[in-house]
């Protein structure tokens, strides 16, 4: 036998009203999307709940549905469908970035989209690239549906702006007119391993090839994912060439105060983010059709 | 707290049980149909020897609950046992010293059929992407890339084989 998590009740509901519903009446109730996250936590009991609600199995929760300016992905969408869908990468290389290299090729078969989002481990890959896209995420509580950016959304490690009763159900990201690329990068120790930083790089270039408008995202560094300012606000206006992206990539050491901790070092975070924000940037303005060394 | 049943298909039978809401999937096949290829690893959803295809797609079953798989489709690799495909990789493996101690060999068997099934001839990078979910400690990895490269695709469509029976205790 494997390690078996405490015990718990479990349900399959067909619809988000249901599991809204259960989770507001049931305490110590927790939402199952793919589990890739939770059933580890179960298993090693650094958590237990009463009951867990399985909303894979909701009609619709799952699919995508791209429109010419928009696209919508379900909850349960799983990630590995992302990582497949040649489509959506047209559209955001950034969101197969990000799906190619979350976990391994087996977690991302069961993992989806809406999980790695709502659980919010500062090691996870969509939340930097949510912000990036300014993505918005569509909630169900009890008090009905509402709509939360993605900057908004994260407050911390594991902590997002809903609350128990809170469910997502889906995300929207908007096509943005003009020259518009992306590309997402991370630093891990080896195959699998959460990342200990990574960038997502949302660009626009004017015709004349300079950054017109950008958002850089930190992530993993700190407990929830960064909009590094300071490089967006260099980048403006500027000719997006190497050496723009060199100097608005070495403002990062600089602007950014990581912590040392069992994992890496501050220096080393520091050092990373940085190579991370000037390859992250290249290959975004690389995919725009310009280019650069 | 109440029993969970759970009805799905494992290697192309119907296989019905009652289980606890925490049973492991990995549990259920092991323990109650008595599929014993699937290894117990790490069981911490990090090294893969526990790797079976849901609905077609290879997942860790030592972190899916048995109530998830319920209504879908679960094969394990005696369910692949008379599959062409997998016959040839076992082939190659045994050719090219893909396994040593064989704790790791029917995740790593699992992973390389779905890699095959997507793509015959897939380059050395990609099969190596494709097993960064499974951890071997015998072979460092060369001969089990070399063994998939040497899979020769076939004309052959998947013959789904009948399963061995299946045992309940």
């Amino acid at each position: 036998m494997g390690m078996t998590p405490g015990n718990f009740d479990y349900v399959r509901v067909s619809s988000f009203r249901e599991a809204a519903r259960i989770l507001s009446e049931e305490e110590n109730s927790k939402i199952l999307a793919g589990g890739q996250s939770l059933i580890p936590l179960l298993k090693t009991r650094i958590m237990n709940v009463d009951l867990l609600i399985d909303i894979s199995g909701i009609k619709g929760s799952g699919g995508i549905r791209q429109e010419k300016k928009s696209l919508e992905i379900g909850a349960t969408y799983r990630v590995g469908e992302l990582e497949g869908n040649s489509l959506a990468a047209e559209s955001f290389p950034i969101l197969h970035d990000a799906a190619s290299s979350i976990a391994d090729p087996l977690v991302r078969n069961m993992g989806t989209v809406g999980g790695n989002l709502a659980h919010a481990d500062p090691g996870n890959d969509l939340p930097p690239v949510m912000v990036a896209l300014n993505a918005e995420f569509t909630v169900l509580g009890p008090k009905g549906e509402r709509v939360e950016r993605s900057a908004a959304f994260f407050k911390g490690a594991f902590s997002t702006s809903m609350d128990h009763s809170d469910t997502l159900t889906s995300i929207r990201i908007n096509q943005k007119d003009g020259n518009v690329s992306s590309a997402f990068v991370k630093q891990r120790k080896s195959a699998g391993d959460f990342s200990l930083a990574s960038v997502a790089s949302v660009v626009e270039l004017d015709d004349s090839g300079n950054f017109k408008d950008s958002r850089t995202v930190l992530g993993s560094v700190f407990p929830a994912p960064m909009i590094l300012e300071g490089v967006d606000a260099y980048l403006k206006g500027k000719k997006a060439n190497s050496e723009t992206i060199k100097k608005a990539a070495s403002l990062v050491r600089t602007q950014i105060n990581p912590e040392s901790d069992f994992f890496a070092s501050a220096d080393y975070r520091r050092h990373v983010s940085s190579l991370l924000v000037n390859n992250a940037l290249t290959t975004a303005v690389r995919r725009s059709g310009v280019n650069i060394a | 707290m109440k029993k969970v049943k759970v009805e799905l298909k494992l290697n192309g039978k119907q296989f019905k049980t009652e289980v606890e809401a925490r049973t492991l999937l990995v549990d259920l096949v092991r323990e109650l149909a008595d599929q014993t290829a699937t290894h117990i690893g790490c069981d911490t959803s990090n090294c893969g020897a526990c790797t079976v295809l849901l609905d077609g797609r290879p997942v860790k079953s030592c972190t899916v609950l048995a109530a998830q798989a319920g209504g879908r489709d679960v094969k394990t690799l005696e369910g692949l046992s008379e599959d062409p495909l997998m016959k040839k990789l076992k082939d190659q493996f045994l050719d090219k010293h893909g396994l040593q101690c064989g704790f790791c060999t029917s995740g790593m068997l699992i992973s390389s059929y779905s890699l095959l099934r997507k793509k015959q001839k897939p380059d050395e990078l990609e099969i190596r992407e494709s097993l960064s979910g499974n951890i071997c400690r015998c072979t460092g990895y060369g001969g089990i890339v070399d063994a998939i490269k040497s899979v020769q695709p076939g004309i052959e469509k998947e013959r789904v084989a009948p399963a061995p029976e299946i045992q309940r205790n």
